[in-house]
């Protein structure tokens, strides 16, 4: 019983800090560019497969985990200029409909470039296995999952919260029209934003590329319960984000010891719960003035 | 010239310097057409006071200035220097600062952070421009970590006019309704630190107003604005002594 509940528990982090990576980019997209980025899942289905070529054709995972998400970057910072900043001062539907337009066109590049097959990135030895935590025996790669995404948002939130750069990004979500009567130009800070949002998203690929399979599905998979996520945090709010990703995290790891069929019923009864006690979400409209 | 005149606007046709030229700008929001045939000059020193009902297009005009609702005919240029067409952000790396109507702090951030990300955008060291903030302003110091949305809308004003000051140099100042909301004394130590901003920093400013007399009672030069466009334009003095035309523009009895 104890196992079961400790291996639920980590489970649960390593689920809730991953789609913690995934669910900040979308939430900060949203705070400062107003745009619901349904082409999100896409970056991070990218990151998945820039990460298996990365492994395979240079034969590094670590290499893999640096360039992949970088390479996702690039293809965020297209997306941002070429196509989003034509449309700001348009109606939010054809935001809409644009990033969902590029969430079907990378997947059908995908299918196009690779396949419709299941791929898998190759983990490096010193990272396959298993150790004892505890009572537990538990993948090696897994802790190794927790411990980087649980790193990264932890720069991110210091940065978020101390930095300069972290300042500039709370102050643009608030008033973007006043940031840039400043003297900053914000059409930059837009690109900054989006691009580091698919850094993170691109991560996430390549850390769940090696644990789970990587196929042209797993794009539109892993929005839901990211809108999910971003949604009981409170559109926009950082912090939000990560301690609802971390919740839906826990409640699905617990959900599947109790009652494995009814785990994504608790995620929406869940949702529907905080929109109804708090419409704004958890931290939502905290920012604001 | 013998000596230096006392007031900057005193022998304006001599050796005034046009520091601000707007020249026949048209303004519209989407279709509606908001300012017409509109022209400004401002003197280099100067305070010039831009007062009008209600909607008449005082923001607008500040708002075409800046960039961020740019005229659709017309030229602004500042030194000479056509501004018109320009971002809003490079607009305000050419000297031209704003204290927005209703202030916009940003309340979710502290005072210090507030002038940190105002200050991000000068050159150099700005350590130095900080430690005068906090010394024209005391009251910011006192609150330096105190989140600025909680603050009452006397502070917010003298954070907005601290954060406009910030950055870039400054060589003009657009003030729009800094008086607006706030109880008489407070009024009173906004016109203060308006008047010192411009005798001891020389700072250009082109000061918006409802409260129409204490813009006048400040301002060298006054232009009266109605339905986008300008209907009066003498010195200060001039209007303020004007009973009629206080009366007739500005429903000032
Ligand atoms: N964003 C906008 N879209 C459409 N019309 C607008 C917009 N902002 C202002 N207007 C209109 O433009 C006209 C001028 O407005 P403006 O805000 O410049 O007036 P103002 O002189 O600053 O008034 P106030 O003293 O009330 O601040 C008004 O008729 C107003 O309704
Ligand atoms: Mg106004």
């Amino acid at each position: 019983m104890i196992e079961s509940v400790l291996r639920a528990t980590l489970l649960g982090l390593q689920l809730g800090m991953t789609l913690a990576l995934i669910a900040a980019g979308l939430t900060l997209i949203f705070g400062m560019l107003d745009v619901i980025n349904f082409a999100h899942g896409a970056l991070y289905m990218l990151g998945a497969y820039f990460g298996t070529v990365v492994a395979g054709q240079l034969g590094s995972f670590w290499l893999a985990l640096v360039l992949a998400p970088l390479m996702v970057g690039l293809v965020g910072a297209a997306i941002e200029i070429f196509s989003l900043r034509p449309l700001y001062d348009r109606n939010p539907l054809y935001h809409i409909l644009l990033t969902f337009g590029v969430a079907i066109m990378i997947q059908g590049a995908i299918i196009e470039i690779w396949g419709a097959q299941s791929m898998q990135i190759p983990v490096p030895d010193l990272l396959s296995g298993s150790v004892s935590v505890g009572p537990v025996n538990y993948p090696v790669y897994w802790l190794f999952v927790l411990a980087v995404s649980t790193l990264l948002i932890a720069v991110v939130w210091l940065a978020i919260e101390r930095s300069d750069l972290g300042i500039l990004m709370r102050a643009s979500a608030h008033d973007t029209e006043m940031v840039s009567a400043l003297g900053i130009d914000v059409s930059k800070v837009f690109t900054g934003v989006f691009v580091f949002g698919a850094v993170l998203a691109g991560v996430a690929g390549v850390l769940l590329g090696g644990s789970r399979s990587v196929h042209p599905g797993m794009g539109f998979g892993i929005i839901i319960e990211t809108f999910i996520v971003v949604v009981i945090g409170g559109l926009g709010s950082f912090r939000g984000a990560v301690y609802a990703a971390l919740l839906i995290g826990l409640v699905t790891a617990y959900g599947a010891l109790i009652a494995p069929t009814l785990t994504d019923l608790f995620l929406f009864a869940m949702m529907a719960i905080v929109l109804m006690a708090k419409p704004s979400g958890l931290f939502g409209a905290t920012e604001a003035a | 010239m013998a000596a230096v005149s006392e007031t900057p606007a005193a022998d304006r046709a001599s050796t005034a310097e046009e520091l601000l030229a707007v020249d026949s700008i048209h303004t519209y929001y989407g279709q509606s057409h908001i300012l017409f045939d509109l022209s400004l000059s401002i003197d280099r020193g100067e305070i010039v006071a831009l007062v009008g009902r209600n909607g008449a297009g005082k923001t607008t005009t500040l708002r075409s200035v800046l960039g961020l609702t740019p005229p659709a005919e017309g030229t602004i240029a500042k030194d000479g220097e056509p501004i018109d067409g320009l971002e809003p952000y490079e607009i305000r790396k050419r000297g031209i600062s704003w204290v927005p109507e209703e202030r916009r702090v940003f309340g979710g951030l502290t005072v210090e952070e507030n002038l940190r990300l105002a200050a991000s955008t000068g050159e150099g060291d700005q350590s130095d421009g900080f430690e005068d903030v906090y010394e024209r302003f005391p009251r910011l110091d006192e609150r330096r970590s105190q989140k600025a949305g909680t603050m009452s809308g006397g502070e917010q004003q003298m954070l907005a006019i601290a954060r406009a000051l910030l950055g870039p140099e400054t060589d003009v100042l657009l003030l729009d309704e800094p008086s607006e909301g706030l109880a008489p004394q407070i009024v009173d130590d906004v016109a203060d630190i308006v008047r010192e901003l411009n005798e001891e920093e020389g700072v250009t400013i082109l000061l918006v107003e409802q409260n129409a007399e204490m813009a006048l009672e400040l301002a060298d030069h006054a232009y009266v604005l109605e339905n986008g466009r300008i209907v009066h334009d003498s010195p200060a003095a001039e209007l303020l002594a004007d009973r009629e035309a206080m009366e007739g523009y500005l429903g000032v009895k």
